[in-house]
């Protein structure tokens, strides 16, 4: 055949893919009937590759235990309902992300979980959520996913960046006996999650009176030895770090080689607060540091069962985050329970009616109470492993409720409570 | 069926003749500086803008990210050695080679981590399988390749599918979860003053050096290095005066091989966690450390390497450090543009 | 043992195949521009994604910051990237190929650091959104027209309508102006550059003019891209999405405008394909299994028929 008629060809099969494109699409019959029980999917669209990989694994397992829990407290509640999740990858970026949900969808999760970062957060409200009206739950932290009008479909267990850098301020502040004068110096990774805390934070530190120093890096350098003597050479009366367990690993090791560091004088944010120490962070650079993550009055007993059934399982045994997507994956479930359906728009409409200050304040440890109150029509007011569960109109954390932990003998022990006033 | 051109810019001889006129033209001074080796002319830069810069920054940050930048430089230097020795005798800029190096890595960590054999036995082996992975791919892709008659777009586009293949085959069997070594490297000592650097970082320069020093050797005395850099500056008049070029090309990788598996392992060392991105970040900068240093000499690419190294390290001191990877590109566009034969390239007053 | 199984009804989902079906026009419309340089003019540019950066986040800055209307902010951002592409080609293209390769690509790379750390002027790592408010507007109106024939739940349909229709538009325009004297010089250029050079054309002005309307076809590319993930993100412009477009260039051949569409069809049916082979291991192997097997479909292509497809075999000689 000739180049010619090839090529002609080939626009031909354009076009037929064009074609195809709009018949396909033409929708299939969906089955509308509401049976006696629902089997409600959960979408979990998470970062198991990219730049946010380490995240994925260890959040998706969390969103599992989460689904067992569910579907234990049903059977013991006396609900016919059951649970289960279906996983895709973004692969850390917005384009994979929109292919991931829609994978995920397409196999029938009517609520997702996930994903870690503010724009796959966004690529995917603004393909695949919001005109569905389906929930989302990423753990992502910027407020920048606010400036988007989400119909009421995100819901964030997990506290912006904003408010958690306010929490560190007050830390620091408090650990310094004040912030007129002093010097912080600031490490942050180069990627939303860090920018964000380093934002916030240098704002409200400089607002105070204080200097700060702040050293961006990338991941996957060669050497972190300039960043991390800058940080040193700032001479700095506290450190305060925004990053990932895998790359302050390479941070850690590097402060610890400048000869000039104290763990002692390290604040740490959420991502940072894991427990156990992994193998790829020196334990050296994390013992008597303290961390800051989203808090809660009865915290210390559901944490301490959370982390143990989570380092019995199988899988990665820590990882930054889990709560957060252990939580949303309950808040998943109660929500379809208290919803009788499984129908996107119908949860969305049932997370007010398991978020605070309304209702008995229950925990995962008494999940199937929740449930039985939930099928009754009754307010719950779920206190997650991350925190009690308090949406504001948007769909935020409302709760300025923060531990500030501190790493003793390997493990992370909280010290004390922080509230942070919400402007 | 055409051969890669190997110099950077189609410049003309005519235009090299003028160059050098011109060069002859000027005046004593310049004379004098023009005929003192490139190294020499290299090192008072160097030591210049060293001087320069602790006037501004102090000392010790000169002293310190001078250290720092060594201790890259060194891999960086690794890694570029081999590149411009494959590109030189085979025309070839090897896409894939960032990936040699983490291949390395992981090849370590399974003999270290995984089958609990001691370091030095892990990086041993690990040097040798990456060894084996280019002669491997030398016999069943590139030489049958260049067989065909493989023009430069083939080839390129093959060396950058064979490192996807490479960097997503180790994430496929080893996952994208980082991990370590069983390395200590925490432990720093002192050089001079408060000038610090880490133990493992100090054996990671000297074991680099020596390496390098014997490639040096390697090149200069013996017959095979002779071999290969005839084969570097003319590839036919090699093969007419005798030269068994299969093997010289089958040396050049083993070469160039180890040395990537001794950056991979040496870098996984020194900086502790380990990704399947190692390589193919650092690609973008072993290219610039190579063209730096004019990608047909391998000292160029060892004085390349050391100079990205400084370079990249130095920026630290004025500008955020999230800007590194500019500073390392930016330089690599530079002298593209200003010397695309690299700072040892053909084009100079030697 | 378990068997790679293939979720057989994945087929059936409209709107996962319809939003790969989006992905894959803007790689042919990136893809076209890569054709123009190394099908018919023998041009390395491998920096593509940086003119498709420079294109979406000027669209996006005018829109934002300078509150133009996107009707204006179009034609200006793709002059931008144009520009861009003088800029780049002035100096670059007196370099030989292999060469020329690495500077783009660093090129790119450092336009991909600068909007990651231009702060709020380009929004840095969070990007810019909120600059394709008209275009939801304009995809609400086809949405609702597209309900009258029962279509209105496709919510991917209209991007894949305007992404495709482009992508025919600029086809045609691309083999139109390929039957131009101008288009012939340029093939001449990439088969045998001194003889063209002989006959007194200026030929670095021929390879200047196919780097800009690359440059620009890379621009309509980011338009695209963007609008689909309502975000200009510095981390979609990667060297990958430069290395995945030469993937979809060398399957459907060199030196085809046509095959250009089919090469990135086929990756792109296959790349997302992956997603519901039933693999006994975790989520997590699918991204390295679709690009390893991009790094397949590279290797494979130029050992086996390095002119693709839709290639001729002829055509092949590029100069190197």
């Amino acid at each position: 055949m000739s180049r010619f008629r090839l090529g002609r060809l080939a626009a031909t099969v354009a076009i037929t893919a064009l074609a195809a494109g709009v018949v396909a699409s033409a929708p299939l019959a969906r089955p509308t009937a509401k049976s006696a029980g629902f089997t409600l999917t959960i979408g979990d669209v998470e970062d198991y590759t990219g730049a946010l990989g380490p995240i994925g694994a260890p959040a998706d397992k969390a969103v599992k235990l989460a689904v067992a829990q569910l579907n234990a407290a049903a059977k013991k509640a006396g609900l016919p309902d059951r649970f289960k999740v279906t996983t895709a990858d973004t692969q850390s970026d917005p384009q994979q992300a929109i292919s991931a949900a829609r994978q995920v969808v397409d196999s029938g999760a009517t609520c997702l979980t996930g994903p870690a970062s503010t724009p796959e957060a966004i690529a995917i409200l603004n393909a695949v959520t919001k005109v569905r009206r389906m929930v989302m739950m990423p753990t992502a932290t910027s407020i920048a996913l606010r400036q988007t009008n989400d119909n009421h479909t995100i819901f964030r267990v997990v506290p912006p960046d904003s408010l958690q850098a306010r929490a560190l301020v007050i830390a620091v502040k408090q650990y310094l006996r004040g912030a007129k004068g002093k010097t912080v110096a600031l490490g942050y990774l180069n990627l939303p999650y860090g920018t964000g805390i380093r934002n916030a934070f240098s704002a409200a530190w400089k607002a105070l009176g204080g200097k700060v120093v702040t050293v961006g890096y990338n991941q996957d350098q060669p050497s972190y030895d300039s960043e991390a003597q800058k940080l040193v050479a700032a001479h700095p009366a506290a450190f305060v770090i925004a990053d990932y367990p895998d790359t302050f690993g390479k941070v850690a090791a590097a402060l610890l080689r400048t000869g000039g560091f104290n763990a002692k004088k390290l604040f740490v944010s959420d991502a940072l607060a894991v427990d156990p120490i992994p193998s790829t962070i020196p334990a050296a650079a994390l013992l008597g540091a303290h961390a800051t993550e989203a808090g809660a009055p009865q915290k210390t007993a559901v944490a301490k069962a959370f982390n143990k059934l989570y380092r019995s399982t199988p899988g990665p045994k820590t990882g930054a985050l889990i709560q957060y997507s252990f939580d949303s994956g309950i808040l998943c479930g109660l929500a379809a329970v208290a919803a009788h359906s499984t129908a996107p728009d119908k949860i969305r409409s049932e997370m007010t009616k398991i978020s605070g200050p309304r209702g008995k304040p229950l925990t995962y440890l008494q999940l199937s109470r929740a449930m039985r109150a939930l099928a009754a029509g009754k307010h719950v007011h779920y206190i997650g492993v991350s925190g009690p569960i308090d949406f504001d109109s948007r769909g935020d954390t409302k709760s300025g409720l923060y531990d500030l932990l501190q790493w003793v003998g390997g493990h992370l022990v909280l010290k004390k409570q922080i509230q942070v006033t919400k402007r | 069926m055409s051969t890669p051109n190997a110099s950077p810019v189609d410049a003309s001889s005519e235009e090299r003749i003028l160059a050098t006129d011109r060069l002859r033209s000027g005046d004593a001074a310049l004379r004098l500086v023009a005929s003192l080796p490139t190294w020499v002319r290299l090192f008072v830069a160097a030591l210049t803008l060293a001087l320069l810069f602790a006037g501004l920054q102090g000392l010790h940050d000169v002293a310190q990210t001078t250290v720092n930048g060594l201790v890259t430089g060194t891999y960086f230097a690794l890694g570029a050695v081999g590149l411009a020795l494959v590109f030189g005798v085979l025309r070839l800029i090897n896409f894939a080679h960032g990936d040699f190096l983490t291949f390395a890595a992981y090849i370590a960590i399974l003999f270290n981590v995984t089958l609990n054999l001691p370091i030095v036995l892990a990086a041993v082996l690990a040097v040798t399988a990456t060894a084996a992975l280019a002669i491997g791919l030398e016999f069943v892709l590139w030489r049958p390749m260049r067989t065909r008659g493989a023009g430069a777009f083939q080839l390129l586009l093959i060396a950058i599918g064979l490192a996807f293949v490479i960097r997503n085959g180790i994430q496929l069997f080893a996952g994208s979860l980082p991990r370590s070594l069983h390395v200590n490297n925490t432990n720093a000592l002192n050089l001079v003053g408060h000038v610090r650097i880490g133990r493992t970082q100090l054996w990671v320069v000297l074991i680099g050096l020596v390496a390098l020093g014997l490639v040096g050797v390697l090149l200069s005395k013996t017959r095979i290095g002779k071999e290969m850099r005839a084969l570097s500056d003319n590839m036919q008049l090699a093969e007419v005066s005798g030269i068994d070029t299969r093997r010289v090309i089958l040396i050049t990788w083993i070469v160039a091989g180890a040395l990537a598996g001794l950056a991979g392992v040496l870098s996984a060392a020194a900086i502790g966690v380990v990704t399947p991105n190692l390589g193919w970040s650092l690609l973008l900068s072993l290219f610039a450390a190579s063209v730096l240093g004019g990608l047909q000499s391998a000292y160029g690419a060892l004085a390349g390497g050391i100079v990205l190294g400084l370079a990249e390290e130095w920026s630290t001191m004025f500008v955020d450090p999230s800007w590194k990877y500019a500073v390392g590109f930016a330089l690599l566009i530079v002298m593209l543009l200003v010397r695309p034969n690299g700072l040892f390239g053909k084009v100079s007053l030697r | 043992m378990s068997v790679l199984a293939f979720n057989l009804t994945a087929l059936a989902h409209a709107d996962f195949w319809l939003g790969a079906g989006i992905i894959a026009g803007v790689y042919s419309i990136f893809t076209l521009g890569l054709q123009m340089n190394v099908g018919f003019t023998g041009i390395f540019n491998f920096g593509q994604a940086g003119f498709m950066a420079i294109g979406a986040y000027a669209m996006a800055i005018l829109i934002l910051r300078f509150h133009w209307s996107p009707w204006a902010a179009l034609p200006v951002a793709t002059l931008c990237a144009m520009l861009a592409g003088l800029i780049v080609g002035i100096p670059a293209l007196r370099l030989s190929p292999d060469y020329l390769a690495m500077a783009t690509i660093a090129g790119a790379q450092i336009i991909q650091i600068v909007a990651q750390n231009g702060g709020t002027f380009t929004g840095g790592n969070n990007g810019l959104l909120g600059f394709d408010a008209e275009w939801q507007n304009i995809q609400l109106w086809m949405l609702g027209k597209l309900g009258k024939v029962g279509l209105g739940t496709q919510y991917a349909l209209p991007l894949f309508l305007v992404t495709w229709a482009t992508f025919l538009v600029l086809l045609g325009g691309l083999t139109v102006v390929q039957r131009t004297p101008w288009g012939r010089v340029l093939r001449a250029i990439r088969e045998e550059e001194d003889a063209v050079a002989a006959l007194g054309k200026n030929v670095f002005a021929y390879k200047l003019q196919s780097l800009a309307l690359a440059a620009a076809l890379g621009a309509v590319a980011g338009y695209l891209l963007s609008l689909n993930i309502s975000l200009v993100y510095p981390q979609a412009f990667s060297a990958d999405f430069t290395f995945i477009g030469f993937a979809g260039l060398v399957l459907g051949g060199v030196g085809s405008y046509a095959g250009v569409a089919l090469g990135s069809l086929l990756l792109w049916f296959v790349l997302e394909g992956v997603r519901f082979v039933e693999l006994p291991l975790a989520a997590d192997k699918v991204a390295a299994l679709q690009l390893l097997l991009v790094g397949l479909i590279l290797v494979l292509v130029m050992v086996l028929r390095p002119q693709g497809i839709l290639g001729k075999r002829e055509e092949m000689v590029i100069r190197g």
